[in-house]
């Protein structure tokens, strides 16, 4: 038994051993179905418009985790252009993390201009000097007097904020009832006791790309790819891609959870660790030991709508693919390892994220060409083959999301 | 009774030719550094020659998919490829390059296909 899943590893081997069926997934989930997607999803100024305003203004969003706070008593601040807001997302001396619109209550102006560190003892307006609380209680009105006011009826306003395991969340629907256990679903519990802990904020990436934000999710979310896309991924595909005889990657499991999903996959019986895998491991043992309770070296999680939340070996990878316009967006990558605590630890983890990068790279050339060849309407609508099955799910929850705000 | 497959000077170092031979597939000739190695073409993996592929050393890259083998042993080294492809004993004579006369079963079959 594993954390992540309720069957056995045997289970799973033996079923995946057993069906070489190339139709599986969709066998699994036929109300996926098997027809092409438009194009127009991915170009379509209407298409975008409906997923700002139905998906993206009443999803629970994740905004950044604990280890984008500097410290107990700080904050960060996370500006969100689709939705045209700025927030100030404040965690107190006691860990309690509260987002607030990061707005003066006298003339609107931008509260906080830095993109995160300590809190001061009040956060304080450039413009005329107002002054809040860590709490958003308005404590600081210079020249008080001349105002008609109470000024408890003017501090912050606050977001709708929670926080799953150390990832913090914001839904600026107001008139939204679910909170984000609900939203969350089976993927939440599924690793609610995932030790996340152990694992500490290594480097982030802000990727700006020339693409539709579906284009960099879709493509990132199959690994049909894997050994065809370009070298590096060509080079590390067997050691987390495992592939049938032909060379073609089969996934090892995939389940719809709620409107969340999650594929895995397993190395390749035959994979022989490259040169540099050998030396890592030879450098620190212990450390190159898998520590995170995973069954298969790859488990790739979409959480509705734009977050993804993968394990690679011992690494935890994040992805927030930010809308910004219908073929302009920004891919933030975060990479969480374990902490290191030597400097041969060190060495390894910046390899790591070196390496990782590098084929990253690989990846952004494709979602920008993707883009082009969309907006080319060469074709109105394009196929998926059954390894894709977690973009169809995808697609289908974004369809039903964008039904459910539609209807209410 | 050895077969020709070229003269020595067709295949010059760093390059891959194709050879015809009746009653055998396609077969390819590398030249390693000076080194001849002899295998069937088609790859394991697409349809496609590895003939009109380049040589990296001793690995042959497929132009369909990118896939390369180990042009001395037959290992497929990069994804796609994963089957191994043949590779057949050959001898240099007078500036000639023979395929064996007894082309081992298992060397035949090593394609796995």
């Amino acid at each position: 038994m594993t954390d992540l899943d309720d069957r056995t590893l045997e289970a799973l081997d033996a079923e995946f051993a057993a069906a070489p069926d190339p139709h599986r997934w969709i066998k699994k989930y036929p109300e996926l179905g098997t027809g092409p997607i438009s194009t127009d999803r991915f170009i379509s100024e209407e298409f975008f418009e409906r997923e700002r305003k139905e998906v993206f203004a009443k999803s629970w969003l994740n905004v950044g985790s604990r280890h984008d706070f500097t410290g107990p008593n700080s904050f960060f601040v996370r500006d969100i252009k689709l939705l045209g807001v700025s927030l100030l997302v404040v965690q107190d001396e006691n860990g309690k993390v509260q987002a607030f619109h990061n707005v003066c209550s006298h003339r609107g102006n931008k509260l906080i201009w830095e993109k995160d560190g300590a809190c001061p003892k009040l956060f304080a307006c450039r413009f005329h000097g107002w002054g809040y609380a860590h709490d958003g209680e308005l404590k600081e009105v210079p020249d008080e007097e001349v105002f008609h006011f109470d000024k408890k009826d003017w501090g912050l306003v606050p977001v709708r904020t929670e926080v799953w395991n150390g990832f913090v969340f914001v839904n600026l629907d107001d008139d939204g009832t679910e909170d984000l256990h609900e939203y969350l679903g089976p993927l939440g519990e599924k690793l609610k006791d995932f030790p996340f802990d152990i694992l500490s904020l290594f480097a982030r990436f802000d990727v700006p790309e020339r693409a539709n934000w579906k284009v960099a999710l879709d493509a990132q979310n199959e690994i049909y790819h894997v050994p065809m896309l370009a070298p590096l991924h060509r080079f590390l595909a067997g050691g987390a891609f495992s592939s049938n005889d032909e060379g073609y990657t089969r996934i090892h499991d995939f389940e719809r959870l709620g409107r969340h999903s999650v594929y895995k996959s397993d190395s390749d019986d035959d994979f022989e660790e490259t040169a540099t895998g050998k030396v890592n491991s030879g450098v620190s043992p212990s450390f190159s030991e898998l520590k995170l309770p995973l069954d298969v070296p790859f488990a790739f999680h979409v959480i509705f709508p734009n977050m993804v939340l993968a394990f690679f070996g011992n690494q935890l990878f994040t992805y927030n693919i930010w809308p910004e316009a219908v073929n302009q967006t920004t891919w933030e990558i975060r990479l969480h390892y374990p902490a290191a605590t030597n400097l041969a630890e060190w060495a390894l983890n910046e390899q790591a994220k070196n390496r990782f990068r590098d084929l990253l790279c690989e990846d952004q050339a494709g979602h920008e060409a993707l883009q082009v060849g969309l907006e080319s309407r060469a074709r109105d609508s394009f196929v998926l083959g059954d390894q894709e099955i977690q973009i169809r799910a995808f697609h289908k929850n974004l369809d039903e999301q964008m039904e459910r705000a539609e209807n209410a | 009774m050895r077969r020709l497959l070229c003269d020595l000077a067709d295949v010059p170092d760093g390059h891959v030719k194709a050879i015809q031979l009746e009653g055998l597939p396609e077969l390819a000739v590398a030249n390693v550094e000076g080194a001849f190695h002899v295998f069937e073409a088609l790859c394991s993996h697409g349809a496609s020659s590895l003939a009109e592929g380049r040589l990296l050393g001793c690995e042959v890259e497929c132009v369909l998919h990118k896939g390369r083998f180990d042009v001395t042993t037959g290992k497929a080294t990069r994804r796609p490829a994963k089957k191994p492809i043949a590779v057949y004993p050959s001898v240099v004579e007078d500036g000639q390059l023979f395929l064996e006369s007894d082309i081992p079963a298992e060397a035949v079959s090593a394609a796995g296909r």
